[in-house]
């Protein structure tokens, strides 16, 4: 067995160590509290009319490459004066550390800042370049808008995540994502016409919508219903009855969506023909057009009450139900 | 004399061996949390939560919350669903069958109306007598059904759930304001191969008091009981599941909190009614399919805190809760016996599952035969009487440590507790195994009991009692 005196070490040894991790945790916490209030503080300063030569380096560190506004850009901004080829040799090695001086320098506007971060996407692990994506979908500079649109094309980052990005922009690139609309890969193109819907007041986004509706990839004609959705117009009309009878059901269920979105009362006969739908996802949508349409709706569902099909009638039923128990959204969408 | 004295020695050694091959397997799997903590964090420091929040391009979730007898905290609770920081979610609410005034509190909360609403019936579960939706908040569905238990409410929720990501939880938790977005943000990252997340939930004797303002949860109950529950719920979530998320073997994604994709759950056939409990069987089951097949998936483990659930303030009932734990264990351990150290399980078969039986199947049996060897060897005279303390003093250290372990790593995290409840949290770790460890072998050996036995029933403990509001 263990000798009593060797027990008494261990468990002494045991007790220091218990308690220097103790202080340490509480220690690291109410210094950490204690930076974090500093940082506000220096932030507010700067975001005033303080003057960041004031400030140490440290702060200037540790304010810059936190959560950004204006007095992250002032800290980043005189830092890039005072030690600009200090950080560029931090954001050209190799490790991930380098993402930190990348974004100090993307914030404090070096001119040298986009060249980096392209390399260090093209060298970067998969980390590096998430670090990549959100660094430039802070700025909003055409280097960025065009570093991301990159990024989108090439998808060596998930496109969704870049999509997301690049959403608020959408507006103001519209000539670059109908480029990308007629990308060869089907992927680019969903997400270039996905975009497209961020941007429905622009007359082009309706238009290469329409272009899209005849694409080879249902992903892309699905994304394009949504489009024409969301672009309100009722001229889209003839064009959405073309899709509610797509061959992929993806497709017919955005159709459905759509036809409801820009209240084309014309085509309710058709949707409330989709209750009888192969796909439950399509029958789903028509319910919901359905009862966006209102009074056109309320017909349509009625009229399939005595169809052949069980799910129409009990689509139908549940949509007539639904007026009944709220009989203002016959008037209001009607 | 001397026979009995050797096989209490042997006894003793035989119980220390378990005891430091377990401290060496929370060791190794703390060293993992730490490591999956520091990248988290990392990734973190350049993610724009504003961003996928505003996005319509985000993937819509449906929440599911199965509520059987919960008066008391169901609207609390079915607010903080409603109230989630997320682009696009519905809420559905599904009544077991509930004997106290569940169904009259959702109705008088949130106005139901009765609606006729079809769906397609993927999974079996107990006939539904009502369907209703809120005039209040338009997402909210709550269904009516007769009993049927957890899983059977679960599976009738997601024959109505509309969207392509499903996340269960408990009728007892709070959820925190941004808990579906951290746990969507994972998920989003790699649509394709993230398959299901879970979270940490803290531990409060009355949970919808336990939210900060900005619906984080920022308090520690004051009850000792309490605060040993959430001292057991953080070492269990830092110091293992972030391991396990490094590792791909995330063993059990809480009921309380997961998120999982829908087809993989339509492809699995939902949850099962055979199990006393139903997420940690559906865990185990999603490896085995995934593994045995050969396809690329992962469950992770959030890094923060996504709610707050009710623990029992109770020894009773906190008995009756971990013996059913006890008993899911080893019926889904048996149940997949065959993934121990078979190839194709990988780092499940070879590190998860063995990291299981070790920590949870053969702790109680090495428990008692300690308890009981130290016990006589020390009234024998086979042990000092000083042997016997230090050692109990060393292991009670041994605790703290991995108590401070699983503090650290949360408040890296999160820096959510005020610095008081952080040196309660420290201070505590080395008293659990006097205050706390007792009951759990308790529940423990019971548990297993009646497992053997064969018992199934669910032991639902009763509500905490609430001060009546004014």
């Amino acid at each position: 067995m263990v000798p009593t005196d060797v027990l008494a070490s261990a468990t002494a040894a045991l007790l220091v160590l218990w308690a220097v991790v103790a202080a340490w945790i509480v220690g690291a916490r109410v210094r950490d509290d204690r930076l974090r209030r500093q940082r506000g503080l220096d932030a507010r300063r700067l975001a005033g009319a303080g003057d960041p030569a004031l400030l140490s380096r440290r702060r200037l560190v540790r304010l810059a490459d936190a959560e950004p506004g204006p007095g992250a850009s002032a800290a980043a901004r005189e830092l890039v004066r005072r030690e600009s080829p200090r950080l560029i040799r931090r954001a050209q090695r190799r490790a991930y550390g380098r993402t930190h001086a990348l974004r100090v320098l993307a914030r404090g506007e070096s001119p040298v800042a986009y060249g980096l971060l392209r390399a260090a996407r093209r060298r970067g692990s998969a980390d590096v370049r998430r670090a990549v994506v959100a660094i430039a979908a802070e700025q909003q500079t055409p280097a960025a808008d065009e570093l991301l649109l990159d990024i989108l094309a090439d998808g060596d980052h998930p496109r969704s995540r870049t999509a997301t990005e690049l959403a608020p922009r959408a507006p103001r690139l519209v000539p670059y994502l109908l480029a990308l609309g007629a990308h060869p890969e089907a992927d680019v193109r969903y997400w270039a016409v996905m975009l497209l819907r961020e941007a429905a007041a622009d007359p082009r986004a309706k238009a290469a919508a329409v272009e899209a509706l005849t694409d080879t990839a249902g992903t892309v004609r699905g994304a394009a219903a949504r489009v024409l959705g969301a672009c309100g117009a009722s001229d889209v009309q003839p064009l959405l009855r073309a899709l509610l009878a797509d061959e992929v059901f993806f497709v017919r269920a955005h159709a459905a969506r759509a036809a409801g979105d820009i209240g084309a009362h014309a085509l309710a006969r058709e949707i409330a023909a989709l209750l009888a739908d192969r796909s439950w996802w399509v029958r789903a949508a028509a319910k919901e057009s359905l009862l966006v349409l209102g009074a056109a709706g309320h017909a349509a569902a009625s009229s399939m009450l005595s169809a052949d099909d069980a799910f129409a009638r009990d689509g139908a039923a549940e949509v007539v139900s639904a007026f009944e128990r709220e009989p203002q959204a016959l008037v209001a969408a009607g | 004399m001397s026979t009995l004295r050797a096989v209490l020695q042997w006894t003793v050694v035989c119980c220390f061996g378990y005891v430091l091959a377990v401290y060496g397997a929370y060791g190794l799997m703390i060293a993992y949390s730490a490591v999956e903590e520091r990248f988290r964090r990392r990734r973190r420091q350049f993610e724009s939560f504003d961003r996928v929040r505003q996005s319509m391009l985000t993937i819509p979730v449906s929440i599911v919350a199965p509520v059987y007898n919960e008066a008391p905290i169901v609207a609390a609770a079915t607010r903080s669903f409603l109230d989630v920081d997320y682009p696009e979610f519905e809420v559905i609410v599904v009544n077991d069958g509930s004997t106290d005034e569940t169904l009259i509190v959702l109705q008088r909360e949130f106005d139901l109306v009765p609606i006729r609403h079809h769906f397609r019936r993927r999974y079996d579960s107990a006939p539904i007598r009502a369907i209703y939706r809120s005039r209040l908040r338009p997402n909210l569905i709550v269904v009516d059904k007769v009993n049927g238990g957890k899983a059977d409410s679960l599976n009738c929720g997601l024959n109505i759930a509309r969207y392509r990501y499903v996340c269960g939880v408990d009728g007892d938790t709070i959820l925190a304001r941004p808990s579906l977005l951290n746990g969507m943000r994972l998920a989003l990252a790699d649509p394709q191969r993230i398959i299901g997340v879970t979270g940490h939930i803290a531990i409060s004797g009355a949970p919808e008091h336990a939210l900060a303002r900005d619906g984080v949860p920022a308090r520690l109950d004051s009850r000792p009981l309490l605060v040993f529950q959430h001292i057991d719920y953080l070492r269990s979530f830092f110091n293992n599941r972030l391991g396990w998320t490094r590792l791909n073997t995330m063993l059990c994604a809480v009921g309380a909190f997961m998120i999982w994709r829908s087809d993989v759950l339509e492809e699995l056939g939902g949850f099962s009614t055979t199990f006393t409990c139903e997420d940690i069987e559906l865990t185990f089951r999603v490896h085995e399919r995934f593994r045995r097949e050969g396809r690329p998936y992962e469950i992770v483990s959030l890094a923060d805190t996504v709610g707050v659930t009710e623990g029992p303030d109770r020894i009773r009932k906190l008995v009756a809760q971990r013996e059913r734990w006890q008993r899911v264990i080893l019926e889904t351990v048996v149940h997949y016996r065959r993934m121990l150290f078979r190839r194709p399980y990988g780092a499940v078969g070879f590190v998860g599952v063995p990291f299981f039986v070790l920590s949870e199947v053969l702790a109680p049996v090495f428990e008692l035969l300690a308890l009981a060897a130290i016990l006589v060897a020390t009234v024998v005279g086979a042990i000092p009487v000083e042997s016997s303390l230090l050692t109990l003093a060393a292991l009670a250290l041994m605790n703290g440590l991995m108590t401070s372990a699983a503090v650290l790593l949360e408040d890296r995290t999160s820096r959510a507790y005020p610095v008081r409840d952080l040196i309660r949290l420290v201070a505590f770790g080395p008293l659990d195994i006097f205050l706390y460890r007792p009951f759990m072998f308790w529940a423990r050996v019971k548990g297993t009991w009646r497992f053997l036995r064969g018992d199934q029933s669910w032991h639902k403990f009763e509500r905490n009692a609430r001060p009546a509001t004014p």
